[in-house]
């Protein structure tokens, strides 16, 4: 018996986990950390990037566009994706599925593809700008892109789906009686609704919240595409430095920011939630 | 025709309902309509994007397929790139999920927090550290190093796929392999891996997308080889000719299939998952 519990354990041993920590080791926290570590020595210890980064309004207005920027989406985020994920939550499970479906499948859908698809409704020539004019609201056709509100828009349209399937997983796990008893003691829908079912689908209201706030701060690819002067971010501003100025320990000490007000979001969100309800399920 | 699950039915009546209702149908068309949008100016007879177009014709798809030769270059290099992403990033991952999704062993939560956190930290500072690594092996712009990247980006994928079928194998079958007389090697090959297929293949097919579709990783390490992505982003960022509309058409495509193909068989997965019995029947 104990014999073959052994040879049970070998077929699922935890060193079978090694090759895929090790590649992550070399290939991904290796490679950061020498990034990072390559802000403080030039070749020897020096704070000069982290002076210079201190000096520089640039980097400010770029972590202050960064900051308000992320705000805003998670905030619109919140603002919509709430309301979907409740309406999912609670329709029969053939439809939800349906819905979630096309949620989940816009995730795998090329964020080039989506921001491009942008371009093409918010341009010159575009839908958007057609519109304004046949309704008489604009003289003539102009360009709406390249400024806050297309970064805004178009962040959102990728990371919605992250706020609405936590949120989603989260009413699921309710207990139906609260809501019947509730509703049986004469709360109306309203009222159900902000004193029983959101109080206990904060935990996924958190989820979706600190994803869609840490992905949004490292976003490269919108604003580079759709915003404007006003709209560069932090990640546009490290590949500046590293591409056309070679500064890469300044663009370590830019990417030391970053990382390091990801890690105090999440470690936050641990303390409260557990980082282990980030993890489950299959897909995105 | 009643939508609602019998509970909720206070909570999606009159005004609130109506409200879910208008928000919901909204934010799915918000999510589908940009998408849309892209899939009808591909076929657009115009020489610059207009929507709606003046006419229909499949000229940008002649110039994706026979006119500009770099766009099928580019497509073949990201297929390349994704099938040996999804074949590495599968390999790791497949060993990885065995003791992730059946034990509880020491560092087990840290291993996991460490498959997830390339999906976390900003894709920029993983490109830029990465550029600086294969620039110092001299590297940069071949496969090997874009496998290498994109496998980190696939592999949480691969995990979680093969840990849903990992969950739901029944280990006494494994045991009654071994009882048998069978070696490890051909408990694995015969039993465990038959098994996990399911999981498996939704894994690859996640990983192959995960790759086929990453940017910023491309942008720094791909060369003068561009993938697709690469490509599509040079010609948005000079020119944004209609052909990235019938390149990102063909992308949706992909997408799509790898994606239906990718739910049914993690559902299969999912399925064997919620019975267990059935499986371990004789």
């Amino acid at each position: 018996m104990s014999a073959s519990t052994r040879s049970s354990r070998g077929l699922a041993s935890p060193w079978l986990a090694l090759p895929a920590v090790a590649f992550l080791l070399v290939l991904f926290v290796l490679p950061i950390g020498s990034f990072l570590v390559g802000s403080v020595l030039d070749p020897d210890f020096t704070l000069r990037n982290f002076q210079r980064l201190e000096a520089s309004r640039a980097f400010w207005i770029v972590l202050q566009n960064t900051i308000r920027i992320s705000v805003t989406v998670t905030l619109v985020c919140f603002l919509v994706g709430y309301p979907m994920a409740l309406r999912i939550a609670t329709l029969r499970p053939a439809i939800a599925a349906a819905i979630l479906l096309v949620v989940v499948l816009s995730v795998w859908i090329s964020l080039l593809v989506r921001n491009y698809a942008w371009m093409v409704l918010l341009g010159r020539e575009g839908i958007v700008s057609s519109a304004l004019v046949a309704l008489g609201y604009a003289a003539e056709r102009r360009s709406l892109l390249y400024n806050e509100f297309s970064v805004v828009l178009a962040m959102t349209h990728v990371l919605l789906p992250f706020m609405v399937i936590p949120v989603v997983a989260a009413l699921r796990a309710i207990d139906p009686a609260l809501v019947r008893a509730g509703a049986s003691l004469g709360a109306g829908a309203g009222t159900v609704v902000r004193r029983v079912v959101f109080p206990l689908s904060l935990p996924g209201v958190a989820t979706g919240t600190v994803l869609v706030f840490v992905l949004a701060l490292g976003f490269y690819v919108t604003p580079a595409v759709l915003g404007g002067r006003g709209q560069m971010m932090l990640a546009m501003m490290m590949e500046s430095e590293v591409n056309e100025q070679l500064a890469w320990g300044y663009a370590g000490a830019h990417a030391a920011v970053l990382l390091v007000v990801t890690l105090l979001i999440f470690t936050a969100y641990n303390r409260r939630f557990g980082v282990d309800r980030l993890w489950g399920g299959h897909g995105k | 025709m009643n939508l609602t699950l019998p509970h909720y039915k206070s909570v999606t009546g009159g005004w609130t309902g109506a409200a879910l209702n208008v928000v919901t149908v909204l934010g799915v068309l918000f999510l589908l309509l940009p998408i849309v949008v892209v899939l009808v100016i591909s076929f657009s007879a115009d020489p610059y994007l207009r929507f709606p177009p003046s006419g229909f014709s499949l000229r940008w798809y002649r110039n994706f397929f026979f006119e500009d030769p770099t766009w099928l270059a580019a497509a073949g290099r990201s297929f390349v790139v994704a099938t040996a992403t999804a074949v590495l990033s599968l390999a790791l991952g497949t060993a990885a999920a065995m003791p992730l999704a059946r034990h509880r062993f020491p560092g087990k939560g840290g291993i996991e927090a460490l498959l997830l956190a390339p999906l976390i930290v900003s894709p920029m500072i993983t490109a830029i550290a990465l550029y600086g690594l294969f620039s110092t092996v001299k590297l940069v712009g071949t496969t090997a190093a874009l496998v290498l990247s994109h496998a980190i980006l696939a592999l949480p994928y691969a995990v979680m796929n093969v840990s849903v079928s990992a969950r739901a194998l029944d280990e006494r079958l494994e045991l009654a392999a071994r009882g048998l007389g069978a070696g490890p090697a051909t408990v694995f090959r015969r039993v465990t891996l038959p098994l996990l297929l399911p999981g498996i293949l939704a894994g690859a097919l996640f990983a192959f997308l995960a790759s086929f579709d990453e940017v910023v990783v491309a942008l720094f390490l791909s060369g003068l080889e561009p993938t697709l992505q690469k490509r599509m982003w040079d010609d948005i960022r000079l020119e944004i000719s209609p052909t990235v509309a019938a390149a990102s058409t063909l992308l949706v495509a992909i997408s799509v299939l790898c994606f239906v193909g990718g739910a049914l068989a993690a559902s299969a997965a999912d399925r064997r998952a919620r019975a267990p019995a059935r499986a371990a029947a004789p």
